[in-house]
Formats: structure tokens, sequence, C-alpha cells
């Protein structure tokens, strides 16, 4: 019986891969760091070693391809339970099958990565308009609460658009940020305390963007239902626009 | 008056623009804040359900024109406002810094002449792409009968430009927008789509990019007001499909009659026909995206679309000879006509079907609206519908069906 614990990074997964096929036997079980304890089997652990992840990578890609890899990528960073082995059987297939795979898509676990991957994908692209940032003098502050780690899909978008600002992209569930800074990111862990306080200057721009999304509509179109289907009450906590 | 009241009065008087779209501009940062998302970016729903993406405001509602439809008609007794070029691209950095928005849409009432209107667009705009080294995303109209130099400019600086046609014939312009001609507005439309037209070969021969800058890289829009003159869907359907094909617009927009006034000559709705528009939109959908002709979908007989049905499925009902068709072999084309398939799906069954012949689970697992579709096709060799369930009792089963009662929705990713 084989049981493998990896560090639950993409990177850690890619050395499992490493290891799977290296000896050439299918894992009964995959474990993150925080679960399995009470499994009586010992687990083997597998230590994450970023030049052999980047190997990985690049062998995988030629293979298969670019966009293989990142439906893979995509519905890892769903971190749903299970998905970890999913994406694990997704590029063994995928490495037996070359880019083909991309057609499979009524069969498993092809037809599972892709969905998941279609919804970080969206949350990812909900979130490149939900993030408000808030100028506290010093930095550009974004608290946000996404569903999925979706922080290292928002660091590009935001850093070419904002090179000229020094942003934080704060997931305050997962205590991780980007940092933004002269067009380039990077990820780090981040719990600020005491909490970002508001500058006077900030409070006045957000008066008038409510004001703005308050007269933007339409009285005799009042429609609340449509509202919450296009934006949830989850992703609502940090719009400075809304009042709930 | 302050900017916060200024900014309440001209976006109240901007609203009743459809457009919101941010999408069709690959724009770079070019070291400077900003660049355009080429499939565009919601940032919020306000309450009517409708999304913000761009700043929607009118540097002035002052307006020379008295069109009975609209809000800022002269006549018309409201709060007046004029923002200057600066405030609007202090507050359009300000707003888009903070990932307000994506964007601005700038529109204007006329003041003075439809020349000094523009004149102070393009300077907006100027300062925007120049002082700010703004490279986001510009959506600005072209006033009816400003000068084609002005058009210009314009078009240099904005990623989208256009000019909302409002009313589809000209029988109604003249009778509710007395001060507007057919002419001045189809005469700047006509430019603008032999400028991008143009502009597109010239950037394919240019050695250097900038050899060629871009005019209006996101396309030509234009709006059409539903309800507030005679107009058959026939009529407004033909309208955009000519103007799809002659001017290469983006985008039709269809705004729903919102009664701002009681003038005789305007038709006293109890509430904006929003099923009607929403149905022009799917009609329109159905031109862009599934190869159909205005033609096809309504005639002179039934000049109107079935406000229960969806424009698709009452096609596919009054031509029930093209069906069943087989999933597994169908062309696209085809695939594309049966009811509860749409593009996303026509093309994932295209790429699945090539590993293996597909089951009715497939389709399911795919993402095909299976309780629609299955009264329209062949799978596994076998016609998936009930036998013998045609004509009204099929329509009435479509109906009932449809689990939801036909919802008034916007449809907004835009997929230019």
């Amino acid at each position: 019986m084989t049981i493998y614990r990896y560090d639950g990074t993409f990177n850690g997964l890619l050395c499992l891969i490493l290891k799977v096929a290296r000896d050439g036997k299918e894992p009964e079980g995959i474990l993150g760091p925080g679960d399995g304890q009470e499994i009586l089997f010992p687990a083997e652990e597998i230590r994450t070693d970023e030049a052999s992840a980047q190997n990985v990578f690049r062998a995988l890609k030629e293979r298969t391809s670019a966009r293989t890899l990142s439906e893979a990528y995509h519905a890892f960073l769903s971190e749903s339970p299970g998905m970890d082995v999913c994406v694990l059987r997704y590029l063994a297939l995928a490495w037996r099958e070359g880019p083909g795979i991309g057609r499979r898509l009524a069969d498993e676990p092809v037809a599972s990565v892709h969905e998941t991957a279609r919804r970080v994908a969206g949350e990812r692209h909900r979130f490149l308009g939900l993030v408000r940032f808030r100028d506290t003098g010093q930095v550009l502050y974004a608290p946000i609460e996404p569903d999925f780690n979706i922080l290292p899909l928002l660091g590009g978008h935001f850093s070419a658009r904002l090179p000229l600002e020094r942003f934080v992209i704060h997931d305050v569930r997962r205590k991780e940020a980007v940092l933004g800074y002269g067009g380039t990111w990077a990820l780090s862990s981040f719990d600020p305390r005491p909490p970002v306080r508001d500058t006077e200057d900030d409070i006045r721009v957000r008066e008038l963007f409510r004001s703005y999304f308050r007269s933007a509509a339409i009285a005799f179109r009042k429609n609340p239902e449509l509202q919450r289907s296009h934006l949830p009450k989850k992703y609502r906590k940090w719009l400075v626009e809304l009042d709930d | 008056m302050n900017t916060c009241d200024k900014l309440a009065v001209l976006s109240d008087a901007a609203k009743y623009d459809a457009s919101c779209s941010s999408s069709g501009s690959k724009r770079q940062n070019t070291s400077g804040t900003g660049n355009a998302a080429p499939g565009g970016i919601c940032h919020t729903w306000t309450e009517d359900g409708r999304c913000v993406s761009l700043l929607k405001i009118l540097m002035t509602n002052v307006c020379a024109y008295d069109c009975a439809y609209c809000v800022n008609r002269r006549s018309n007794d409201v709060p007046r406002a004029v923002f200057s070029p600066e405030e609007i691209a202090n507050l359009t950095m300000e707003f888009y810094r903070r990932n307000y928005i994506e964007g601005l849409f700038l529109s204007s009432g006329v003041l003075g002449s439809p020349d000094e209107t523009m004149e102070r667009i393009a300077r907006t705009l100027t300062l925007l792409r120049g002082l700010h080294a703004f490279n986001g995303y510009i959506h600005a109209k072209a006033i009816p009968g400003s000068s084609p130099e002005l058009i210009e400019r314009v078009g240099r600086l904005a990623d989208r430009i256009s000019v909302n046609i409002e009313l589809p014939s000209e029988r109604s312009l003249n009778a509710l927008a007395p001060q507007k001609s057919r002419d001045s507005i189809l005469r700047p439309m006509e430019y603008i789509g032999g400028r991008i037209t143009e502009n597109t070969t010239e950037r394919r021969l240019a050695v250097r990019a900038q050899d060629a800058p871009r005019f209006a890289p996101a396309g030509q829009s234009t709006q059409l007001i539903v309800g507030a003159s005679p107009e058959s869907d026939l009529t407004i359907l033909r309208l955009s499909e000519g103007l799809y094909r002659r001017f290469h617009l983006r985008r039709v927009y269809y705004s729903a009659f919102v009664p701002v006034s009681d003038n005789p000559l305007l038709p006293a709705l109890p509430r904006p026909p929003l099923l009607r528009e929403h149905r022009l939109y799917q009609a329109d959908w159905l031109l862009r995206y599934y190869g159909f002709t205005a033609r096809e979908l309504l005639d002179e007989s039934t000049p109107d679309f079935d406000e229960q049905l969806d424009p698709k499925t009452t096609w596919a009902l009054r031509n029930m000879h093209a069906f069943p068709v087989d999933v597994n072999t169908a062309p696209y084309e085809t695939l594309l006509r049966i009811p509860g398939i749409g593009v996303r799906s026509a093309k994932r069954i295209l790429s699945a079907r090539s590993c293996r012949s597909l089951t009715p689970e497939n389709l399911i697992r795919l993402g095909i609206v299976f309780s629609r579709a299955r009264h329209f096709i062949i799978c596994s060799g076998r016609f998936c519908g009930e036998p013998g369930l045609t004509g009204t009792y099929l329509r009435n089963r479509l109906l009932s069906g449809s689990r939801k009662r036909a919802q008034v929705c916007q449809l907004e990713f835009d997929m230019a």
C-alpha cells in the first residue's frame, strides 16, 4: 500500500508525479500537510524541490500542451478535497495521450478537471473586477475572500496594469498576499495588525464612487434578484460601494 | 455645485445608455497606468442588475436639442451640470487605480454646437492619454453632426466610438427628434466604419506599429430604443442586420424605453418593455454568432417575437422538417441551430465526439440543456424526444419545461 504525503503546493505535486513515475506504482492515497493523522499505515514523505518540479513542468509541457498544464494548475488551485488525486490522474493520462487529451471532455478525469478549472478561472475573472483598493497613503491595499486560492492568478494582471503603484492584495482567510511594485509581484504570507487604516482622501473618493453607484441604477428596472445572481452576497463584504 | 453633486447629476443623465462593454481592445500599458482586457471586465452590479464596467457619465446634460424620448431634452426641468475635462480625467484616474472601473464612457448633451461639444470630448481624452498616461479602456460618443476631423481625433484616442441611432426609422426620428436627421447620424457612422476598415489594413501593412496609430480598436457600436416608436421587431432586427453588414458594427444595444416624459407623441407604457428587449438581444446573438438571418427569424406575417419562448426555439418549432439532427455527425452550423445547444456546447460536442460516440449522458456532462435539446436530436442512433409530440403539444412541453418563467436578464458576456 503506497500513500504519499506532500506539502500541498503545486510544485510538491509535480515532485510527487516524478516519484510515482519512477516507482511505476499508482498511489492509493495522497495526503496534504495537515490531513490523515488517523491513518494507520505510514505515508511516504515527498520532498519538494523547486528544480525538479521545474523539470517535470517543462517535460509535461513539451509532451502535452501549455493548455493542459494550465487546466491542471487551475483545478489544483480550487483546493477541493480529492482534486490533487484527480489532477495527478489527469496529468498521467495526458502523459500517455499527449495534447489530444483536451478533446476527451466526456471522460473522467478530464471532465472533472476541466469543470473545476473553469470554475477557478471564473472566480479569478470575477475578482479582476471585484478587487477594491484603499489608498492608505503608502500603498494600495485590497482585502479579498475568494473561495479558491486565486492569488497567484491575480498578480500578473494587476502588476501589468498598475506598474507605478505599490499594491497589496490580501487573501484574508488564507493570510497570504500578492505584493506588487514596479511592474513585478510576489506572493507572501501576510497578516497585518493593527488593521489598515483609512485616509481622508480615500474616504472622499469612495464617497464619490458610492454616489455614482447609486445614481447609475434605473429605478424602473430595479431587479435585486438579477443583481444577486451576478453578485452573490458572499462577494459583497469588501465592496466599498455597497452598504451591506 | 461640488464634484459629488455633479457626478450624481451627470451619471443619472447617462444611465439610459445601455452599453456597458469594456471588451474588444488589446491596448497595452506603456509605462503609464492601465491596459485593456480583450474580454472586458465587469466591476460591480447596480440594483437593476446591470453591470458597471466603465465610469459612464455625460460631460454635460445641458442640451440644445429637444428629443422627446430623452431625459436631457432642453424642455425638461432637471438640474444641469457641466464637468471640465480636468475633472473628468482626475475622476477617471482616481476610480481606475482603486479598481472601481475598467475605464471611461464619455458622452454628452449638445453644448453649443456639435463641434464645440466634440472638441471638449477630444480635450478630455487627450488629457487622459497624454498627461495621465492612461491606457485603460475609453468609449466615446461621436455627437451627431460633428465634423470628420474631430471624429478622427477622438477615434485615435478612444478604444470604442459610438453614435446612437435611438429611433429605428426616419419617420420616428422626424417626429421625436426634430433637430437630428437620419443623415446627421448615419454620416458619422459611415465615416467611422470606413476608418476602422482602413485602419485594419494600414496596421497590417505598416512596418512599425507606430506608423499606423490605432483608430477605435474596439470598433463601433450603437443603440436603439425599443418601444418609444411603433416599429416592429422585424424592422429593428433588419436594421441591426444591415448595420452589422454595412458598417461592421461590433454591437447594437437595445434599450427598453423608460417613460421619462408625458409627451403625447410617446406611448403610455405601464413599464419598460424589458422582455421584448431581452428577446431582441437573444435574436441579435443569433445574427452574430449562430448564422441566422433576420428573415429566418421573423417575417411580415409574424413581425414580432413570441415573448413566451426564445427566438431560437420559436424558429425550430416552425422548422421541424430540419429536425431531428444527429449530434454525432451534424456539422457545427447545424448543431448551433438546436435549441438547448449554444456556441460553447457545440464546440465541446465537436471535440468530444472525435474521441468517442456521444451518449445522452455524455451530452449532459458537456453542459447542453438536454431537457430542451432532446426533442430535436438523435443520439446513440435513437431519437431522444417523445415520439408523436409535435406542434402545440411540443410547444407547451417546452414552455412548462423552462423551469423558471421567462426571465429578463442582461446578456453581458461579450465575445467581441
